[in-house]
C-alpha cells in the first residue's frame, strides 16, 4: 500500500498548530494536523469546547481567549486527526502515526512540529508519592474534569504556577499554601529586563492580579531554600527550609510542584534536528531560523517546543512558519511574513525577564537528598546516580547503561535535565558538551498490535 | 612464557572482542592499550540482542562457538560478576512445514558433520515447555544450554577484569592511521602516537577501514541491525525463542522486559556513528513476535534501537593474522559475534603470543577474501 502523502503536516493542533493550519489551507496547500488529544487546544486551550458551554469563570480570560481560534481552526478545511500520536519521522520524512490500535505511514513535503512544552522536572525528596503532582497535571484535571482537591499546597515558581493556584482559588477551591522557590537573586539579575517587559504590559498586569489575588487568599511563603515532601506511602505535607535557615512544615494530602515549561524536544530530537543549549532558559532548543525552520530544510519548529513564549507567540511562530512554507510553495508572503516576525519580536518582549526570574536555582534543579527518586520509571536514586558517576559514567547514555536513568516509559521526559545537570556538575563540562539522552523511536510507546498492524491485522 | 612484547599492544576497538582479548593478554602478563573512538561497549557489543547460542551457527564456526560457551559456563567466576549468563535453552520453532522442512535438513546436516548439540522436539514438548506458544506450532529445534546476557554488562566486565590486571583504555581515541616505522608498528591517533610492534583490529564495523591503514584490503559491509524492548510484563519465558526460515530472536528479561529482534536492519551510518530504525522493518518482525506469541497483543514497546555492525560477504568474521607480520584481525562478526566474545578474545591473545589456538581458524582467515591479482596491482 503506498503512504498517502500530504504537502503539509502538522504535528500538534494548539495554538501553534492551529494558527499554522491556517495559513496553510487559505493557500490552498493540503494539510492534515495529528494530535494526540481528543480535542484541539493543545495544553492551554484543553477541552475548550465543552468548557464555552459553562464557561466557568476561574478558568480566567486567557483561556478563552482561543475560542476564536479553535473556530477558525474548525472551519479551515484541513484534515483533522485528533487522538491520533506521531511516533517517528524518518530522514525521509516518513511520519510513522498510530491512531485507534492501527499505525500508519504517511509522507508530506513540508512538516510542521508543534509539540509544545512540557514541565521542567523537579526532583524534590518525595515527589514520587501519591498525592504529589505537577500543577500541569493538576490544571489538566481542572480543565478536563472540572477536578480540584481542598487544601492543596502548590510549590515552585513560573506562570503556570501562579496562574493555576489563581484558578483554584477562583474555582472556589481553598488553597493551604503556595510556597515561593523564586530567589532574591533571581529578582536581581530579571530586574535590568523588566522595562523590556513592559512591552506586554497585558501580560504584566495579569500576572500581578494572580499574583496579588493569591496573596489575598492564601499565605505565600517565600525566601525557601529546600523542600521536601512528608510522608511514608502518601503525601501529607510539605516541608520547607527558609534563607533565615527556619523549617516550615505545612500539612497536606495534595502537593503541587512547578518550576517552569521547557520546549517537549523528544520528537524532534529523536528525528535529529540539531538543538542547542539555551543558556536563558537553561533547556534544550531546536536550532531554527527565523521562521522556524530547523536544521532539515522541510521541517520546522513552532511554538513552545522551538522555546518557550506563551500561547500568544506560539500562534504566531505558527503563522510565520506557515508562511514561509507557502512562500517556498511559489506564494510570497513578504508582508505578511515581516508582520508575522515582529510580533513575534513583541510577544518575546517579556522573555528575558521571565526567564530569569523564574529559573529555579541550581538546588531545585539538582536533587538534594541521596534518596530522592530521579528516574521514576526506573525508580533510580540521587545515590544510584551518583555511583555511576563514580565509577565511570560520563555522559547521559553511558549513565543509561550503569543505571538505567533514562530507559523507561517516558524515554527521559522527567529525568532527563536532572540527570544531564548532575553530570554536568560532577564533571565540570558544560551542558552543551554533556549532551542529552539519545532519544529512540517510538516517541511514545506503542503496542506490539498497533506496529504489527502495518503489515497486517495480528495473529490470534 | 613471559610477554610476545615488551611494548603494549595495541588493540583498536572496545566492544566484546577487542575488551575480551585485553583481557586473556593482561591475565597473561602482556601489556596492552585499548583505544576507542567512543566509549566501551557503545556500538554492536553494547547494544546487541545478548543472544547467547551455538543454535543455528554455520557448520564452520561451531567449533569456536563451543569453545566460547566452555567461557560462558564459567563467566561469573572468570570476571568477577552475578549472574552474567542465564543459561536456558535455545530454540527455533517451525510455524508451518516449511520450517518443520528446514528442521529436519538442518538436524540432518549437523549429524553428517559430527555435531549433535541441535535436537528436534515435538509440539508437545514444546508446549510443556514453553505454555504462551502459539497452539499451531509443529515442533522446533534446541539447543539446551545456550541461553543470553546482558551484552554491556558483558563488555563492560571484560574492560573492568583487563582493567584490575593492569590493561590500559584510552576513550575516546580515534585511530586515524598506521604506519610501518622498522620493525615496529606506529598507531597515530588523534590524541598522541602510540608505537608497538602488534596491532590487533577489533574496530567492528570499522575494521575494514583500520585494516586498509595496514594495507590489508578486507572489504566489509556495514549494517545496522533492529531492536525493540517492551514494557515489564510477569514472567511467562525462561528461554530464547526464534523462528525456523525466520531471524526473529525472543527473549525476556529479568525484570520483564522483553527483547525482541528480527534481522531487519535499519540504516547505518558508519561515518556519524548514527542509526536510523526504518519503522516497516520493525512491524515485521514484530508481526513474526505475534504469530509466536500471540497473547502479547497489548504490550508496549517503550523502544527501537539499531547497533552498527560489519558484515562479511559469506557472513563468517575475519580472524587472523594480516598481510604484514604484527598485524591481527578480528572483526566483522555479521551479527552474531557476541556469544564467540570469549574464544575470540583467547584466541587473538594466542595470535599475538604466536600460540597454538584452541580452534582451528583457518575458516576465518583474512587471506579468503584476497583479491585476484590484476586488482591487487591496480592499488
Ligand atoms: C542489533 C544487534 C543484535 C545482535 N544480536 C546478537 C546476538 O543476539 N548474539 C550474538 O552473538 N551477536 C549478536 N550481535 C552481534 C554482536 O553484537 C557483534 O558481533 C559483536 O558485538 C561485535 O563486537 P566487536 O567488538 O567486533 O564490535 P563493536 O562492539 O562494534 O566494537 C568495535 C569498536 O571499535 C571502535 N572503533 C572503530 N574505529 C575506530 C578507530 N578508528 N579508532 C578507535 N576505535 C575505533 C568502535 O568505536 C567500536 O566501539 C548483534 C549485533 C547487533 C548490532
Amino acid at each position: 500500500m503506498a503512504n498517502q502523502h500530504f504537502q503539509i503536516v502538522i504535528i500538534g493542533a494548539g495554538p501553534a498548530g492551529m494558527a499554522a493550519a491556517l495559513t496553510t489551507t487559505k493557500a490552498g496547500l493540503e494539510t492534515i494536523v495529528i494530535d494526540d488529544q481528543k480535542d484541539n487546544g493543545g495544553q492551554v486551550y484543553r477541552n475548550l469546547q465543552a468548557n464555552q458551554k459553562t464557561s466557568p469563570a476561574y478558568l480566567g480570560q486567557s483561556y478563552y481567549d482561543g475560542v476564536k481560534l479553535a473556530q477558525s481552526f474548525a472551519d479551515c478545511g484541513a484534515i483533522y486527526r485528533p487522538d491520533c500520536t506521531v511516533w517517528q519521522i524518518t530522514d525521509t520524512h516518513e511520519i510513522a502515526l498510530v491512531s485507534q490500535g492501527k499505525a500508519e505511514l504517511i509522507t508530506a513535503d513540508y512538516i510542521i512540529i508543534a509539540t509544545g512544552a512540557i514541565e521542567r522536572p523537579m526532583p524534590v525528596k518525595g515527589w514520587t508519592l501519591p498525592g504529589v503532582m505537577s500543577v500541569g497535571g493538576a490544571q489538566t484535571l481542572l480543565k478536563q474534569a472540572a477536578i480540584g482537591a481542598e487544601d492543596a499546597v502548590f510549590v515552585g515558581s513560573g506562570p503556570l504556577l501562579y496562574l493555576t493556584a489563581w484558578q483554584y482559588i477562583k474555582a472556589g477551591l481553598s488553597v493551604r499554601a503556595v510556597i515561593d522557590i523564586t530567589g532574591t537573586k533571581q529578582w536581581r539579575s530579571a530586574i535590568p529586563f523588566a522595562p523590556l517587559a513592559f512591552l506586554q504590559p497585558g501580560m504584566v498586569a495579569m500576572g500581578r492580579k494572580w499574583l496579588g489575588d493569591i496573596r489575598r487568599n492564601t499565605e505565600v511563603i517565600n525566601h525557601v531554600i529546600a523542600v521536601e515532601i512528608i510522608g511514608q506511602s502518601q503525601a501529607q505535607g510539605v516541608s520547607c527550609t527558609l534563607s533565615t535557615g527556619d523549617k516550615i512544615e505545612i500539612g497536606s494530602n495534595h502537593i503541587f510542584l512547578h518550576q517552569g515549561v521547557v520546549p517537549n524536544v523528544n520528537l524532534t530530537m529523536a528525528t535529529g534536528l540539531a538543538h542547542q543549549w539555551d543558556h536563558q532558559a537553561h533547556c534544550w532548543r531546536p536550532v531554527i531560523d527565523v521562521t522556524g525552520k530547523s536544521s532539515d530544510e522541510q521541517i520546522y519548529i513552532a511554538g513552545d517546543g522551538a522555546g518557550i513564549g506563551g500561547a500568544k507567540a506560539a500562534v504566531i511562530a505558527g503563522r510565520l512558519a506557515a508562511s514561509a512554507i507557502v512562500a517556498r510553495c511559489g506564494k510570497p508572503r513578504f508582508l505578511a511574513q515581516l508582520y508575522y516576525k515582529l510580533r513575534h519580536l513583541h510577544y518575546l518582549s517579556i522573555r528575558p525577564f521571565l526567564d530569569r526570574l523564574y529559573l529555579p536555582p541550581a538546588h531545585f534543579r539538582l536533587a538534594q537528598a541521596d534518596e530522592t527518586i530521579i528516574c521514576r520509571c526506573e525508580a533510580v536514586s540521587k545515590a544510584d546516580v551518583d555511583a555511576a558517576l563514580d565509577s565511570g559514567a560520563s555522559g547521559p547514555n553511558q549513565l543509561k547503561a550503569f543505571c538505567r536513568a533514562g530507559m523507561g516509559r517516558c524515554q527521559g521526559r522527567s529525568c532527563g535535565l536532572v540527570v544531564q545537570e548532575m553530570i554536568a556538575s560532577h564533571t565540570g563540562q558544560s551542558m552543551t558538551e554533556t549532551g542529552y539522552y539519545r532519544l529512540r523511536p517510538p516517541v511514545k510507546p506503542i503496542t506490539l498490535a498497533e506496529l504489527a498492524s502495518l503489515e497486517g491485522p495480528w495473529p490470534d | 612464557m613471559g610477554p610476545a612484547a615488551t611494548r603494549p599492544v595495541v588493540i583498536i576497538g572496545a566492544g566484546i572482542q577487542g575488551c575480551a582479548t585485553a583481557f586473556f593478554l593482561s591475565q597473561r602478563g602482556q601489556p596492552v592499550i585499548v583505544v576507542d573512538k567512543d566509549h566501551v561497549g557503545r556500538h554492536a557489543s553494547g547494544v546487541n540482542a545478548g543472544g547467547v547460542r551455538r543454535l543455528g551457527r554455520d557448520i564452520a564456526e561451531i567449533p569456536l562457538s563451543v569453545a566460547a560457551m566452555d567461557w560462558w559456563n564459567q563467566i561469573d567466576q572468570l570476571l568477577d560478576i552475578d549472574k552474567g549468563f542465564h543459561r536456558q535453552f535455545y530454540v527455533k520453532v517451525a510455524l508451518d512445514d516449511a520450517g518443520a522442512d528446514l528442521a529436519s535438513r538442518r538436524i540432518q546436516q549437523l549429524h553428517k558433520a559430527g555435531f549433535q548439540h541441535e535436537t528436534w522436539v515435538d509440539r508437545d514438548q514444546l508446549l510443556c515447555r514453553i505454555p504462551h506458544l502459539t497452539k499451531s506450532v509443529l515442533g522446533g529445534v534446541l539447543v539446551q544450554g545456550d541461553g543470553w546476557a546482558l551484552p554491556w554488562k558483558i563488555t563492560r566486565a571484560f574492560h573492568d577484569k583487563a582493567v584490575a590486571l593492569g590493561a590500559e583504555f584510552r576513550t575516546p581515541v580515534t585511530v586515524t592511521s598506521i604506519d610501518r616505522s622498522g620493525e615496529h608498528w606506529q598507531v597515530t591517533t588523534d590524541a598522541g602516537m602510540i608505537e608497538t610492534d602488534i596491532v590487533v583490529n577489533c574496530a567492528g564495523a570499522w575494521g575494514g577501514r583500520i585494516a586498509r591503514m595496514t594495507g590489508d584490503v578486507l572489504p566489509i559491509e556495514a549494517h545496522a541491525p533492529m531492536l525493540v524492548i517492551t514494557d515489564r510484563q510477569p514472567i511467562f519465558l525462561q528461554s530464547v525463542v526464534g523462528v525456523m526460515g525466520g531471524t526473529l530472536s525472543f527473549k525476556q528479561l529479568d525484570n520483564g522486559s522483553m527483547v525482541i529482534g528480527g534481522g531487519k536492519r535499519g540504516v547505518a551510518d558508519v561515518a556519524r556513528n548514527l542509526t536510523q530504525i526504518i519503522p516497516a522493518g520493525l512491524s515485521s518482525f514484530v508481526m513474526t513476535a505475534g504469530r509466536v506469541f500471540p497473547h502479547l497483543r497489548d504490550v508496549a514497546i517503550l523502544r527501537a534501537w539499531a547497533g552498527i555492525e560489519g558484515y562479511t560477504k559469506d557472513d563468517l568474521p575475519i580472524i587472523g593474522n594480516g598481510g604484514e607480520a604484527g598485524i591481527i584481525h578480528g572483526f566483522g562478526f555479521s551479527a552474531h559475534g557476541f556469544q564467540l566474545g570469549p574464544a575470540v578474545g583467547e584466541a587473538l591473545a594466542d595470535l599475538v603470543m604466536a600460540r597454538q589456538t584452541r580452534v582451528n581458524l583457518a575458516a576465518f582467515s583474512p587471506h579468503r577474501f584476497a583479491e585476484s591479482p590484476d586488482q591487487t596491482s591496480r592499488r
